[in-house]
């Protein structure tokens, strides 16, 4: 017994390295990347693309379920964007809130005679509203059919050849859309989606919708997510994207080729996750027509978002991206995990999502439980837990130094030296507990979606001028 | 049990030493960026009174006088990026006044040497400076970097450079026939890159769509001017029967943005035109 204990826990040693390791690869890509981000955004004159004529037009949609909160702010900063031809398109997803009633005052919408085409099946349409003196603003109010439902309403009633996603509790930098559209415009044939970067907006000082000076969170909470940002969007994306093995693009802002979106069969409904599925699918459509194609990421075009800051809301919100990635890897995961015709996708970002992202709760958590059994029965053997628990902080913290390090050459948006100090003591304690709970809640998500739980859970949105909280 | 153990061991000094490395070096950018940022403070405090003089000389007939104190490197970096930045900002007599400041500054002379740098860095900081200063001195040498590089974004920056450093038309067709060769169906950006130029790109635009290489046709149809000239109508009816989607959908655009061309009581082009715009509205 003695015996399998210890080997299974050296298994798990094994496995945290490799899996970190791994990380480091990309992280090493990013590095690699992030010298020309950093040349092409300082030496590209976003302001003179952002008044030419020849810049793609695109339709931002925006789902929006009981957020009648931020929704205000959120349209009004996306009304306000550095960018010639777009139109903005909320899409009510029949809130039980007063969502509707407060963008029908605020902008004076009326009912619009502009029909959605049926391109996509989308739960009905009770009206679009428009008002002439916001040209560009669209109001869909549908029944409710979740997150996928409402950007396949929205594009539907789009325009444009180009589809911008955005959530509606997240703000864009003015000039976040033009940088993005930029990287399509550099190869318009071959792109089919382009994230951008998601940050953290609790601390920061907001105003009409737009982040003034860049803060820190105060609160824990969201201090652990900041960091934990930087680690996937900085150390992870782009490298990533380097390699075009990009999985996701963060359902809070992306661009897609609305075209390819729709071959692709559009949003799926009915589960989270679609940020990652559309991903997935938008991959699969391209390598099995055998179409040159490229998912890119573009660091520099920034959206801010309001992290959950209680244990009940973030949980609700991990549980959910748990079952999100479980549904997609059994939905397609294991039907394209090493074979030769999906590529890198095939043999090393779906294996890893599954061996790494998938099943890590299971192995960091029973091979952590392996050692801790080994020990007790011989108690001179600590030392073996201590190496083990030693090796996978200092790996994770190699990873968020790492991140800081590609956010200080490339970004800098923290300005203050205590800013660093503080991330850093983030990024250590985060091992001791926080990264725990994030096992659990994933595990808790696969068993509820086990259980067929489909719900989006909890979410409470915070205004962004702090004082109203409410919840969906 | 020991190998195991050791293997660990060394992998976790191996970590603790990368870590060590990296947060040294995020300190020193940090520290670095503050130290930049208020030293640029301070020179542009400095500059002060020279940046007023600019400003109440610029519409004046005289030329403006460079600084008479000597400039260190920083100081130099900071005038030229206001400099670059006002040329940005001005049009005509206002931005040449500003332009010969920076050669009488030796600013281009500088940047010149600095476009033949072996740091990567350094010689795009030339390419972007010498586009804003308009240096048709550079051309050659921007010429020769374009098509040198590979695919990337890079190239785009420096093909903004050539044109606002063109004198020609040459200039601008050779530097559209580099980022051509890459074919890569980015149209709409090198038509906003042929903007950019002070030279009149209608005649080129003209030459493009006359051209049988379909990536320039497809420039010209989208850089061509709105008002378009009647002798290239016969030429946009040749395009409607080309094999290129593309190509048919622009130049049916064209003919159909400009009704004035289309002949009266022609059903037959007429459905043509409907036809590929029916076609093209799928999504």
């Amino acid at each position: 017994m003695r015996d399998l204990l210890l080997g299974y826990g050296v298994f798990a040693t094994y496995y945290v390295i490799v899996i970190n390791t791994l990380y480091f690869t990309i992280m090493l890509f990013s590095f690699k990347k992030i010298f020309s981000i950093v040349k092409n955004s300082k030496f590209s004159r976003y302001k003179a693309l952002s008044g030419s004529e020849y810049v793609p037009s695109i339709s931002i949609l925006v789902p929006a379920y009981n957020e009648e909160l931020t929704i205000i702010e959120n349209v009004s900063s996306l009304l306000a964007l550095d960018y010639p031809k777009y139109e903005v398109i909320v899409i009510n997803d029949g809130s039980k809130d007063d969502t509707v009633n407060i963008l029908v005052n605020e902008f004076g919408l009326k009912p619009s005679q502009r029909v959605a085409r049926n391109i996509l099946e989308t739960e009905a349409i009770r009206a679009v509203y428009h008002n002439p003196k916001y040209p560009n603003l669209y109001l869909i109010d549908k029944n409710n059919g979740g997150k996928a439902d409402s950007l396949n309403a929205g594009i539907n009633l789009s325009n444009h050849p180009l589809i911008a996603s955005i959530d509606a509790d997240s703000l864009l930098e003015k000039d976040a859309l033009i940088r993005i559209v930029k990287v399509y415009m550099e190869n318009p044939e071959e792109t089919v989606a382009i994230g951008g970067n998601i940050r953290i907006a609790n601390g920061c000082e907001i105003q009409d919708g737009i982040v003034k000076k860049v803060h820190l969170p105060d609160t824990i909470l969201p201090m652990f997510q900041t960091v934990e940002y930087l680690k996937a969007f900085l150390g992870g994306r782009i490298g990533w994207s380097a390699i075009n093995g990009l999985i996701i693009v963060s359902g809070a802002f992306g661009v897609f080729r609305k075209d390819y979106v729709i071959k692709a069969g559009g949003y799926r409904g009915g589960y989270p996750g679609e940020d990652m599925n559309i991903i997935i699918k938008l991959h699969k459509y391209m390598l099995e027509n055998k179409l040159p194609y490229r998912i890119a990421y573009c660091p520099d075009a920034v959206c801010w978002t309001q992290a959950p800051d209680s244990l009940r809301i973030l949980g609700s919100q991990r549980r959910r991206w748990g079952r999100g990635n479980l549904k997609n890897m059994l939905e397609y995961g294991i039907h394209m995990a090493f074979r030769p015709k999906y590529k890198i996708m095939g043999f090393l970002t779906i294996p890893y999502n599954i061996i790494f992202e998938t099943l890590n709760p299971y192995f960091r958590f029973t091979g952590f439980l392996a050692l801790i059994g080994y020990v007790l029965t011989d108690l001179t053997n600590w030392h073996v837990l201590l190496l083990f628990s030693l090796l996978n902080i200092l790996y994770g913290i190699l990873l968020g130094v790492g991140a800081l390090l590609l956010e200080e050459i490339g970004f800098r948006r923290y300005p203050r030296i205590r800013d660093i100090f503080k991330m850093l003591f983030f990024i250590v304690i985060m091992f001791l507990g926080y990264q725990q709970l994030g096992v659990v809640w994933r595990f808790l998500g696969h068993i509820e979606f086990f259980r067929n739980n489909n719900t989006w859970g909890t979410m409470t949105r915070t205004s962004f001028n702090k004082d109203k909280k409410t919840t969906a | 049990m020991i190998a195991y153990e050791s293997r660990v061991i060394g992998i976790i000094y191996t970590i603790a030493a990368i870590i060590l490395i990296c947060f040294v070096n995020i300190l020193f950018l940090k520290s670095r960026k503050i130290w930049m940022e208020k030293k640029i403070n301070k020179y542009l405090l400095k500059f002060q009174d020279y940046f007023t003089y600019i400003q109440a000389q610029i519409d004046s007939d005289d030329n403006l006088m460079a600084p008479q104190s000597p400039l260190n490197s920083l100081e130099r970096v900071v005038l030229q990026k206001k400099l670059i930045e006002w040329i940005h900002h001005f049009k005509g007599g206002h931005r040449e006044k500003l332009i010969k400041l920076c050669g009488d500054m030796e600013l281009i002379k500088l940047d010149l040497k600095y476009l033949h740098s072996p740091l990567p860095w350094r010689r795009l900081n030339a390419v972007y400076n010498l586009g804003a200063m308009r240096s048709n001195q550079a051309m050659p040498r921007l010429l020769k970097l374009l098509e040198a590089n590979k695919y990337d974004p890079i190239i785009f920056i420096i093909a903004r450079s050539i044109a606002k450093c063109a004198s020609t038309e040459d200039d601008l067709r050779e530097m559209v026939l580099l980022l051509v060769r890459h074919r890569k169906n980015v149209h709409h950006l090198i038509v906003d890159i042929i903007k950019e130029s002070e030279i009149d790109s209608t005649p080129l635009m003209m030459e493009f769509l006359m051209d049988d290489d379909y990536d320039l046709i497809k420039i010209a149809l989208v850089g061509m001017p709105v008002y378009m000239e009647s002798n290239i109508v016969p030429r946009l009816y040749r395009l409607l029967d080309f094999e290129d989607e593309e190509i048919r959908t622009k130049a049916t655009g064209m003919l159909n943005s400009n009704n004035r061309f289309l002949p009266p009581g022609n059903g037959g082009v007429q459905d043509e035109i409907e036809r590929v715009l029916l076609n093209n509205q799928a999504v």
